[in-house]
């Protein structure tokens, strides 16, 4: 009888946490919410006669508030390092390493819009300014981006380059070239 | 950075350097004025880094700290003292050089209090095992092996993609180079023993944290065999090898040494070939270094 009520127990305890594990990705997609699941951060970075394209597997952010006009909205959103990805295993982990992200010092990359404005003109349609934080340095970036937005729905594209000599990255110079073209596209369920 | 700028600040001002600061060492008959000038070789490590771009002046990384660490221990080393009083230094020393150099990070932490103990066992036994040798053997034979050793870490940084471990390492070998030469320039003075508490500390704390910061899949095996490959130089003073003449016996040491690097670095060259693409290395070089380690490209194509 103790037998079959601790299995039924461990059933129960293995029940639940998959209920949990499920409603998991329900979450990543709610109002709001930036996930891998709607969204996408990649970069493309060059070198003397060569280049690399990779991205990031594992980030989480939101838009406060999920409605209402855009411009009032923050945007914020935490990228895990160690999820870098590139299109050669072996760069991948040179990446990881000290030499780059250092991603066992600095475990998490963060940006917070400070502002969004409209812009006039041009393929862009919105200028946005926050602070990323990147490799333990703060710094202020604005990039330009297309939004289309909806009662439904908001869809953002941007690309913009970042120096990565300015947040401490500064390894390789000459050889790795410093700009570092990062690439957006993130579709976020307004309601 | 280009190339010379990188072969100079990397390895030929630190070997000028060197070899200058033990010239003005062996003139000293007095082997503490000795190791005090000696001490001299590792107090630009911290700039030759800096210009690198391998280093901060202001230790960002805990890896950082070995220039400052090295400059430490050659000065503890050359500092008037009674025996029992230095082996409290450098005890002191290896317990905080542990603490400096083992990150404190979420990845290593199960791991962590075994580095902790671990390190400053290391460098004690390195320190005291390094330092007897260097008394014992005096000549250029010495740093040679040295250089062998420091060679094989700069190699096993680079497997491990921790490029600027493997550049720090670079200029440590341009020191030993000097020191090789000055050592051949005037032989009958003991010369390493100035250099030795520097390169057992960047030696040792390289080699751990190339481990400790890698994100490859190089075996601990290979780091294991890399750090303890300095004491296969203990079998030059057995006697049938201390009776061979110099240059068999320096020889033969130097293959000794190399068995433990050799096979460290084969298993490490392995993964790192295994991963390398047509994107990093030239075609011909790729073909050549598969063929060496017994992948054949045509399968790899296929693949």
């Amino acid at each position: 009888m103790r037998r079959i009520f601790g299995v039924l127990l461990a059933a129960g305890i293995l029940g639940v946490s998959s209920l949990t594990a499920i409603g998991g990705p329900e979450d990543q997609s709610g109002p709001g919410v930036i996930s891998p699941a709607n969204s996408k951060i990649e970069w493309v970075g060059t070198k003397k006669g060569g280049k690399h394209t990779g991205g990031f597997k594992e980030f989480s952010g939101k838009v406060t508030p999920a409605t209402g006009d855009l411009t009032a909205s923050t945007i914020s959103v935490e990228i895990s390092t160690s999820s870098l990805y590139s299109d050669v295993g072996k760069l991948t982990q040179h990446l990881k390493s000290p030499d780059f992200f250092g991603v066992d010092t600095y475990p998490k990359a963060t940006f917070v819009s400070t502002k969004i404005e409209a812009a006039g003109g041009g393929a862009d349609t919105h200028k946005i300014t926050g602070d990323l934080t990147l490799h333990g340095v703060k710094r202020e970036i604005s990039f330009p981006a297309k939004i289309d937005d909806s009662a439904s729905k908001m869809k953002l594209t941007s690309t913009f380059k970042i120096n990565r000599d300015q947040f401490g990255m500064n390894y390789g110079k000459g050889m790795v070239n410093n700009e570092v073209t990062v690439k957006l596209t993130v579709e976020v369920a307004r309601k | 950075m280009n190339t010379i700028q990188t072969l100079g600040f990397g390895f030929l001002l630190p070997g000028l350097f060197s070899f200058a600061c033990l010239a003005l060492a062996a003139r000293s008959d007095v082997r503490r004025r000795r190791d005090l000038l000696g001490a001299l070789v590792f107090l630009p490590l911290p700039l030759w880094c800096f210009c690198l771009d391998v280093c901060p002046w202001r230790p960002a990384e805990n890896w950082h700290w070995l220039p400052w660490l090295a400059i430490t221990a050659c000065l503890i080393h050359a500092l008037p003292r009674t025996k029992w009083i230095l082996w409290i230094f450098y005890t002191l020393f290896s317990v905080a050089a542990a603490w400096a150099l083992v990150p404190d990070v979420e990845r290593l932490a199960p791991e962590r209090w075994i580095w902790l103990s671990a390190f400053p066992l290391v460098l004690l036994a390195s320190f005291d095992s390094t330092i007897m040798l260097s008394r014992r053997l005096v000549g250029p034979a010495f740093p040679f092996y040295l250089l062998l050793c420091t060679g094989a870490a700069a190699l096993l940084a680079f497997c491990a993609s921790i490029a600027s471990m493997a550049q720090a390492a670079g200029v440590l070998a341009g020191v030993v180079v000097g020191c090789c030469l000055a050592s051949w320039r005037f032989p009958a003075k003991s010369l390493t023993s100035a250099i030795v508490p520097g390169w057992v500390v960047l030696y040792a704390g390289i080699t751990i944290d190339a481990r400790l910061y890698t994100w490859s899949e190089v075996p601990l095996v290979s780091f294991i065999l890399v750090l303890l490959a300095p004491l296969m130089i203990w079998l030059t003073v057995l006697p049938p090898v201390r009776k061979m003449n110099a240059g068999r016996r320096t020889m033969l040491t130097g293959l000794l040494v190399m068995i433990p690097l050799a096979v460290g670095l084969y298993l490490a060259g392995q993964l790192a070939v295994e991963e390398v693409t047509e994107a990093e290395v030239p075609e011909p070089l790729l073909t050549f270094l598969k063929r060496l380690f017994g992948k054949s490209p045509a399968i790899n194509m296929e693949e």
